[in-house]
């Protein structure tokens, strides 16, 4: 606690520390909220100009922008179906969904209390007990357990959005087929390329995901409005109560855990802890079949675990000099213009560094609530825009978005195809949210079973000799056959 | 253009289209060159696992939906509502996919600064605004904003156009913003 207070008086005593640090949060919420402009490239951005900051103020600017960062992009995948971030992609599934029932304040006042609850509840977890997780999870996960977390996650993927248990492996597998365009993980060999320079690096995900939710959202409601079945979305500002909340105790616990350990372990971050703890609500929700309609639950999820993996992410980073992710990878790149090692020795040789980046984070999780508060009083009123005059800006907002990844043209093509591939699954009863799902776990989940593979040489029966992933192993298949027989049940039935 | 299948066709057009893509990628994987000294079940493992999962769930979904379709013949839940669009492919309307297309394809050419006023004001005439007026402020104001936001502070390097004299305009257009 000495050690937190300490932290405190170091970040609002210093003026310097005050200015980045309000510089930090609406910076990161800023650019995390424009789709394609990612809060990584915010941490490029800055980057050369970190050697003019002590390290202090360094690591803790690029703490802040994090935990900001992720939040921001909610808020416009709320609003409009435009995730700013591929974090926020899930929150998009239901709070889209809510925003079209007249809840878009509820969708909005829940993503905001959750991820800051969530960023919060990792920060204390992370003043407490940052050198034993660390050592604990490197040792405890190997790739076999991630690849076993994967293939957990992706058997209740099928059955978000899609009419048929049928249709939502076929969006799963889909997406998991995307994924592999460009060369294998083994050997780099050219796979789907078709000698194409652009395919070489894959499908990117970021102009996939704008097309099949924002683009695709404008498509259906100019069809919509060509045969006059379009309604007017009601903006309300209703808050959510705290009895909804306590309802989704649970899920919020869960969310918290699935975010620390996606935190935690290198390589998996917030946002396969976003989509991973959307589909463990699914899995243990009692009306999985509301999730992809517009459900409270489907946004308090992703955010709760996407802001926890925030602060999660920062423990293999400081006490095992070991980056988790791409921003976190930044930091490793601050230290080293610092002339500064992380690892064990930081807690005793830059206590100060420790502790200011702490307390930043906390104070900046605590700020997004307030933050969030005024923004949810106010953006909403965008959605008293008529659609006409909206379209065009989330199409451009798109455009813009998918082109400034890579700056190729190539992802705006991409993008608008995967706009009428996202329109017509919708239409025909499949998953654009199993698709995404697909495609973002499909390239860590063959990494991680190629390594698998070559660790236990072939065994398969290696996945069952060691505990983690045997548990997640026979649950996921358990989950499969369930959910085959409840569907044959059904179409036997009918 | 619009055109309406039955429900008998729509079906095996589906598992049609699901089939020939899991096979038409399955018989590409052979094509992918090189060994993986490391890795025995190669480049080609993973994607066919998947392309051969595909084939079983489209083979599982044709059988129910026939079966269905044998037991209860007047069904037509899968007629999505809308299909009478005007002027539309399966319910989309093909002055909303034109427009996006068209924009696309030019703005290497024209660049981004000449093509984007008339996208902008194009895609508000598609969804029904009438009130040219309305319609000329709105796109100045998008217009503006984008520039102000990704050119000024975000140096976002938007295409300036092939084309001589667009590209003489959008380069002249980005030296006056930055």
């Amino acid at each position: 606690m000495q050690n937190f207070i300490h932290g405190t008086e170091l970040l609002f005593s210093n003026p310097t520390a005050i200015v980045l640090f309000i510089a930090g949060l609406l910076g990161g919420g800023l650019f995390g909220a424009i789709p394609g402009i990612s809060l990584l490239t915010l941490g490029a951005i800055i980057l050369p100009f970190t050697a003019y900051l002590s390290s202090e103020h360094a690591i803790m600017l690029y703490s802040v922008i994090y935990c900001s960062g992720v939040f921001g992009g909610a808020i416009t995948a709320i609003l409009f179906n435009i995730p700013g971030s591929p974090e926020n992609a899930p929150t998009a599934f239901d709070g889209y969904k809510m925003t079209l029932n007249g809840q878009a304040g509820k969708a909005i006042g829940a993503a905001v209390l959750c991820s800051s609850l969530g960023g919060m509840v990792s920060c204390i977890l992370m003043m407490t007990a940052t050198p034993t997780i660390a050592k604990w999870a490197v040792t405890a996960f190997n790739s076999q357990e991630v690849f076993a977390l994967i293939f957990f996650g992706l058997t209740v993927a099928v059955s978000v959005g899609a009419k048929t248990l049928w249709k939502g492996w076929l969006s799963v597998l889909l997406g998991l087929s995307i994924a592999t365009i460009g060369s294998d993980p083994a050997g780099g060999i050219d796979r789907f390329n078709f000698d194409t320079y652009y395919l070489l690096a894959g499908i990117h995900f970021i102009p996939t995901i704008l097309g099949l939710f924002a683009v695709a959202e404008v498509f259906e409601q100019s069809r919509k409005i060509a045969t006059g079945e379009r309604k007017k979305i009601i903006a309300n500002m209703q808050m959510p109560k705290f009895i909804e909340f306590w309802q989704l105790k649970f899920a919020i616990l869960r969310s918290i855990v699935i975010g620390l350990f996606a935190g935690v372990l290198p390589g998996i971050g917030a946002t396969l802890a976003a989509f991973l703890s959307y589909n463990e609500a699914i899995r243990w929700s009692k009306t999985p079949e509301k999730f992809g309609t517009g459900t409270l639950e489907g946004v308090v999820a992703p955010e709760t675990a996407n802001n926890t993996a925030t602060g999660a992410a920062m423990i293999p980073l400081l006490a095992l000099g070991l980056p988790g992710g791409a921003l976190t990878a930044m930091m490793m790149g601050v230290f080293q213009i610092h002339g500064m090692e992380p690892g064990p020795l930081i807690f005793v040789t830059s206590s100060d560094l420790v502790w200011i980046t702490f307390s930043a984070m906390f104070f900046a999780n605590l700020a997004i609530f307030l933050l969030g508060y005024i923004q949810t009083k106010t953006v909403i009123h965008l959605l008293r825009i008529p659609f006409q005059f909206l379209a065009p800006a989330i199409l451009m907002l798109a455009t813009i978005g998918a082109f400034a990844v890579r700056n190729l043209i190539v992802d705006v093509w991409v993008m608008f195809a995967a706009a009428v591939l996202g329109f017509f699954l919708r239409r025909y009863g499949f998953s654009p949210a199993g698709l995404v799902l697909g495609l973002v776990l499909g390239d860590l989940g063959e990494s991680s079973f190629v390594k698998s593979m070559q660790l236990m040489q072939y065994d398969w029966m290696g996945f069952l000799t060691r505990p983690i992933s045997a548990v997640l192993i026979v649950a996921g298949v358990l989950t499969v056959i369930a959910g085959f027989y409840k569907q044959v049940k059904k179409d036997l039935a009918t | 253009m619009s055109f309406e299948l039955s429900k008998r066709v729509r079906i095996w057009l589906g598992f049609t289209l699901w089939v020939g893509l899991a096979c038409t990628a399955f018989a590409l994987t052979f094509g992918f060159k090189g060994e993986i000294a490391n890795y025995e079940y190669g480049a080609a493992g993973w994607p066919r696992v998947l392309f051969v999962g595909i084939v079983i769930i489209s083979l599982a979904q044709l059988f129910i939906s026939l079966r269905r379709l044998k037991r209860n013949p007047e069904q037509t839940d899968e007629k999505a509502a809308g299909d009478d669009a005007p002027a539309s492919i399966a319910g989309l309307p093909v002055r909303t996919i034109a427009v996006p297309v068209i924009y696309v394809a030019l703005m290497p050419q024209v660049g981004f600064f000449v093509a984007t006023p008339f996208f902008l004001a194009s895609v508000m005439l598609i969804m029904g605004e009438r009130r040219y007026l309305r319609i000329a402020c709105v796109t100045a104001a998008i217009y503006a904003v984008v520039l102000l936001i990704f050119v000024k502070l975000l140096f976002v390097p938007l295409p300036i156009g092939n084309w001589p004299g667009f590209y003489d305009f959008g380069n002249w257009l980005l030296v006056l913003i930055r």
